[in-house]
């Protein structure tokens, strides 16, 4: 009697030490895949997501016990109707509050979210967005310096910004610091090796800085 | 240092407004009035020990009653003003109160109404019936239950605090949208008042809500499986489901909004980022349930009611439960018709949209359940079931109404108009109202051992129903018209005021109505000789009915075992047994539920007047109080087998011969003419005394 | 007769203590749910930083894995302790919850430190929404990690007082119940706010 009841007690145990292991290695992998860059953007956060979702899981029934509790399964239908409700509190968010923002931005982000879908005609009226894009340049950051530092490119061209520096830039349209934004684009956050594509739709002679460090600045010219 | 004492409290605060001079003189003449009458009748150790530190769910459903009604006229107070304004302010006339003012009254209107009249109307119900009808002999937590009161009691405080320090409620609605009740744009109190007193209230609700499902799924009495449950009691678990589900959100949401007014954050300010949708969104997505959590326990009463006055089982049980559980989840799926006007685009419209058509259908399967249950019976047409004919006719009504609004283009042109707000009253009047009052004429009786007065009642019910349309058809026309709601001025090129003039008398045919729901229970009492009934008055088909008027404080001497649905209606036709008496494991009282409020109540009065040592203290004072309740191992007692055979032999003594039949009930009832006469006899013979 | 009796007894105990833990498991449920509104703010505004810091230019990795490890042992501790209750061992439980306390208190330690460098370096919660959103979620979670510290005090002093009885059996496993799930909801945490940052 008492033997088994002392294995008894070792299997518990047994199970919560194999759970917590498992844990730490649902915790170190989707970490090291972050660190690593490996993969990145949205397949990158569906992985790291089904990693949480999965020690989510392991937590529930080997700590909590789900599913263990004498019949009938109250704990359980409790648990799976608040995972239901909290997917629709957080997704139902995102999803209105993104369709809000698309529709009720101020009038040169909704010129920068028609370029994103290629709207070009609304209402009768142009949306000024680029149906046919052209050619793309290319600009390079390196050790505080933009090459080339002024972009001569036609409307609906294409302009790259790459950072090669070590240190993450900000780049901001318009003066510092009172930055204007370009076409709806802000402020572009570019961290060391990452870079970003916006569209010259709109024709001007405009400038770009980082705003972490304005020294460090170019122009571009967009003509029809 | 008088800042570092009192934050932001001065002079000022103190009244100096008519309203709020008024105000607290009323209220200071009242209390005054209660604790003279109290010390006068030498009651304070009674009412402390027998009902304020009560875990009894009777005891507490009772208070929940009374705080609720004097919180009824408050309301109705509010309305009358309303009303009144809305009459006189056409054109050159302005009426007789502020812009600001008239906001801060139909911000307190829906505020009072929603959370400390309806919420307290469900919740006295639920607390005194359910344990009643599964068997049960109290709630899974007795204490919950009282804190849970009590945070309920403190939240009316602070609904009501600004009359003496402060000088304004919110003007904002009442829901608080952002950014208007940002500091940016609501810079005064007002707003923490009303934050505060939905924040406390509503973790009332929540940890009530929890207590009550935890007692229907653990508590029911052997053979009560869930299929056999009343529907009374299934109403009452959808709601409560519902209400854990939702009131989470409301509170996180209110921190947050506490956030952006106490420590500067940007959740829901104009600038830094702050996205004021997004509060929008978060509230409605606690608002709309909580309309269904008020709704559900009412369907519930229905059910009961239609099912005693037909006498028959009612149509289809599985179908009855699955319109409810129907109603429950889909209310959970369509917040957003609150706010088609905000611009979230064609498709998210059109989802949320048909979500809310859908949610006729179940709400369609309880009716025709309650239609068919009614055809080829006879029907007992006393009070109760009068309240239930008002709801069917008002309720559907303002439901198609409901599906009018639920399409989005009908709603671009009738959202924030009269046609709405008609909308919704007519389904918290005809819908939730019309069920509270339907289930408290039902089930007085088991309450106090009185049946009321049928022939006032009934009076009372008709001014209800010609009042409320008078006051509620002009609405939807002017909504149609074009008519904005809380407007506190119009042109009088408009041609509305003879419409709003309507609805004034409307509003007064309604004053009517309550003032003779009063006088209903005052006859009553006058007349209790007569009409004092057994347990079983309605001949009714479920456990409630099977205990003595005013239960004893466990209920039931002896747990019943259930067979069927309508558990009573079998247990009446077999044969009595024999009972056995056991001891019974009994919960004391505790004022630990009174003290953590008070905490709670000062936590939030700190944090509204920025006086932070006294919202440290009162934190930890919370704290402290639950530790010590944790330590108390006390919390029980026994009663003996043979207490409860002499407490059971003196009631049945009582009220065994009180069987009457219910044909009859109306012959003995005092009418209006009597009453007077009664009232001024009295009042003569109390002059002649005096001389 | 009092066999019986006692019978009953345990009974009404056994049926008490499944209605408080699912009480408290209801409890639980409504706590997520305001976590979940706090997520989805976070969701919505985490890129609303108004010229200020992105996550990726405030948060170190490293450290919050040091957190996140450091919260995952005291949920096994938790764990343990509840095992050791359960097998009516005061001194192996005292030893777990003790060890639970100190990786508890570590881990709040470290964050009040990551919380005050943030405010030092001008970054506080009226800077920008992201920073009010991922204050108020993370805080929230701080202060329940806090609740849950005075809890096993307050736990550690009635065992001391009272001995382990069933009634205190009962509390353990409804405090374990709750430590679990704080390191829940740290999982998304990890994953929504810290690593999400760097993606």
């Amino acid at each position: 009697m008492r033997k088994s009841d002392t294995t008894k007690k070792q299997n518990d145990v047994f199970k919560y030490v194999i759970g917590f292991l498992v844990c730490i290695i649902l915790t170190i992998i989707p970490y090291s895949l972050v660190m690593n860059e490996s993969l990145t953007g949205g397949k990158l956060l569906y992985v790291v997501l089904v990693f949480a979702f999965l020690q989510l899981f392991i937590q529930m029934f080997v700590f909590l016990h789900l599913g263990r509790e004498k019949k009938p399964l109250y704990n359980t239908v409790f648990f799976a109707s608040t995972f239901f409700i909290i997917l629709i509190v957080v997704v139902g968010s995102i999803f209105i509050i993104d369709h809000l923002h698309y529709n009720m931005s101020p009038e040169d982000t909704t010129h920068y979210l028609a370029q994103r879908e290629n709207i070009s005609q609304v209402e009768g009226q142009e949306t000024g967005a680029c149906s046919e894009l052209r050619q793309n340049h290319s600009v390079v950051i390196k050790d505080g310096e933009v090459s080339p530092i002024i972009t001569d490119a036609n409307l609906c061209d294409t302009l790259t910004i790459t950072n090669n520096d070590d240190e993450t830039r900000e780049i901001a349209f318009g003066s510092h610091p009172s930055h204007d934004s370009y076409a709806g684009e802000e402020e572009i956050s570019l961290r060391s090796g990452k870079s970003e594509t916006i569209t010259l739709s709109v024709e001007g002679t405009y400038s770009f800085h980082d705003h972490l460090d304005p020294d460090t600045y170019g122009y571009f010219i967009v003509s029809e | 240092m008088k800042e570092l004492l009192l934050g932001k409290l001065d002079k000022n605060a103190l009244p100096h407004e008519w309203f709020t001079i008024g105000g607290s003189v009323t209220f200071i003449l009242m209390f005054l009035a209660v604790v003279a009458f109290i010390t006068y009748k030498k009651r304070w150790r009674w009412l402390w020990d027998e009902w304020l530190t009560s875990v009894d769910p009777k005891k507490i459903g009772i208070m929940y009653f009374i705080v609720g009604g004097f919180m009824l006229l408050r309301g109705a107070l509010d309305a009358v003003m309303i009303w009144l304004q809305q009459s006189l302010s056409a054109g050159s006339s302005h009426g007789y109160l502020s812009a600001d003012h008239f906001q801060q009254i139909f911000t307190a209107h829906g505020n009072i109404m929603v959370f400390f009249v309806a919420m307290a109307f469900i919740f006295g119900l639920i607390n005194y019936i359910v344990p009643l009808q599964i068997g049960a002999r109290d709630l899974a937590s007795p204490f919950l239950n009282t804190l849970g009161f009590w945070l309920f009691v403190a939240g009316v405080v602070m609904v009501n605090m600004f009359f003496f320090l402060g000088g304004e409620y919110a003007a904002t609605g009442w829901l608080a949208v952002a950014p208007l009740s940002g500091t940016q744009f609501s810079p005064g109190v007002g707003v923490d008042y009303w934050l505060w007193s939905l924040q406390i209230s509503g973790i009332g609700t929540t940890l009530g809500a929890i207590n009550f499902i935890v007692t229907i799924l653990k508590m029911r009495a052997p053979g009560m499986s869930l299929k056999k449950m009343p529907l009374f009691t299934w109403g009452s678990l959808c709601s409560m489901v519902m209400a854990v589900t939702v009131f989470p959100l409301l509170t996180a949401t209110l921190f947050l909004l506490f956030l952006d007014r106490h420590f500067g954050s940007h959740f829901f300010t104009t600038d830094l980022g702050g996205n004021a949708m997004m509060y929008t969104n978060l509230v409605w997505m606690w608002g709309h349930p909580e309309v269904y959590i008020l709704m559900l326990p009412a369907f519930g009463v229905y059910s009961e009611i239609v099912s005693t006055f037909t006498r028959k089982k009612i149509a289809s049980y599985a179908s009855n439960v699955i319109g409810m559980i129907g109603v429950s989840a889909f209310a959970l799926l369509v917040w957003l018709h609150h706010f088609f006007t905000m611009g979230s685009g064609a498709d998210i419209n059109a989802f949320f949209g048909l979500m809310t058509m859908v949610i006729a259908v179940p709400t369609t399967m309880l009716f025709i359940n309650w239609l068919v249950t009614m055809y080829r019976s006879k029907i007992l047409f006393k009070t109760p079931m009068l309240w239930f004919l008002g709801f069917v006719g008002t309720f559907s009504f303002g439901g198609m109404t409901g599906v009018i609004l639920a399409m989005p283009p009908a709603d671009f042109q009738l959202h924030n108009s009269l046609f709405l707000v008609a909308h919704f009253h007519t389904m918290t009047i005809g819908g939730v109202l019309f069920g509270a009052l339907a289930g408290i004429s039902y089930w007085f009786p088991k309450m106090t051992g009185l049946r009321l007065n049928e022939r006032i009642g009934r009076y009372a019910y008709w001014c209800w129903v010609s009042g409320f349309a008078l006051a509620f058809v002009p609405l939807y026309i002017l909504g149609l018209m074009g008519a904005t709601r809380r407007l506190d001025h119009y042109e009088s090129s408009t041609g509305w005021q003879p419409f709003f003039i309507v609805a004034l008398l409307g509003g007064i045919l309604i004053m009517v109505a309550i003032v003779l729901q009063v006088v209903q229970v005052i006859a009553t009492i006058i007349q209790r000789k007569q009409l004092a009934v057994s347990g079983d008055p309605w001949n009714g088909r479920t456990l409630e009915w099977s205990t003595a008027p005013v239960p004893p404080a466990y209920n039931f001497a002896v747990i019943p075992e259930v067979t069927g649905s309508d558990a009573y209606w079998d247990i009446k036709q077999q044969a009595s047994k024999k009972v056995v008496y056991e001891d019974i494991l009994m919960p004391r009282n505790t004022a630990s539920g009174i003290y953590i409020s008070a905490f709670a109540f000062l936590t939030g009065f700190a944090f509204v007047w920025h006086i932070n040592w006294l919202a440290i203290v009162s934190i930890i004072g919370i704290i402290a109080v639950i530790v010590s309740r944790n330590f108390d191992e006390n919390t029980e007692y026994v009663l003996s087998a043979k207490e409860v055979e002499k407490i059971e032999t003196e009631r049945n003594k009582e009220f065994a011969s009180k069987q009457h039949d219910i044909k009859k009930y109306e012959d003995a009832d005092m009418g209006l003419i009597e009453f007077i006469r009664v009232v001024l006899n009295w009042a003569l013979k109390t002059v002649r005394l005096k001389k | 007769m009092s066999e019986i009796k006692i019978a009953h007894h345990l009974q009404h105990e056994r049926a008490a203590a499944d209605r408080t833990l699912f009480g408290l498991w209801m409890y639980i449920m409504t706590d997520l749910l305001m976590f979940a509104v706090l997520f989805a703010v976070y969701a919505v505004l985490q890129n609303s930083t108004a010229g200020g810091p992105h996550g990726h230019d405030i948060f170190s990795l490293n450290f919050v894995m040091i957190e996140t490890l450091l919260l995952l042992t005291s949920s096994l501790t938790c764990g343990l302790a509840s095992l050791s209750a359960k097998n009516k061992d005061k001194k192996q439980l005292f030893i777990w919850l003790v060890a639970t306390f100190l990786l508890g208190a570590m881990f709040l330690s470290l964050e009040v430190w990551e919380f005050s460098k943030l405010v030092n370096e001008g970054h506080t919660v009226s800077t920008s929404a992201f920073l009010s959103s991922y204050f108020a979620l993370v805080g929230n979670h701080g202060l329940h990690i806090l609740a849950g510290l005075i809890w096993i005090i307050v736990s550690s002093i009635f065992i001391r007082k009272r001995g382990l009885t069933h009634h205190m059996q009962r509390k353990i496993n409804a405090f374990s119940m709750f430590w679990h799930f704080l390191d829940i909801v740290w999982i998304f945490i990890f994953t929504l706010v810290y690593l999400r940052a760097f993606i």
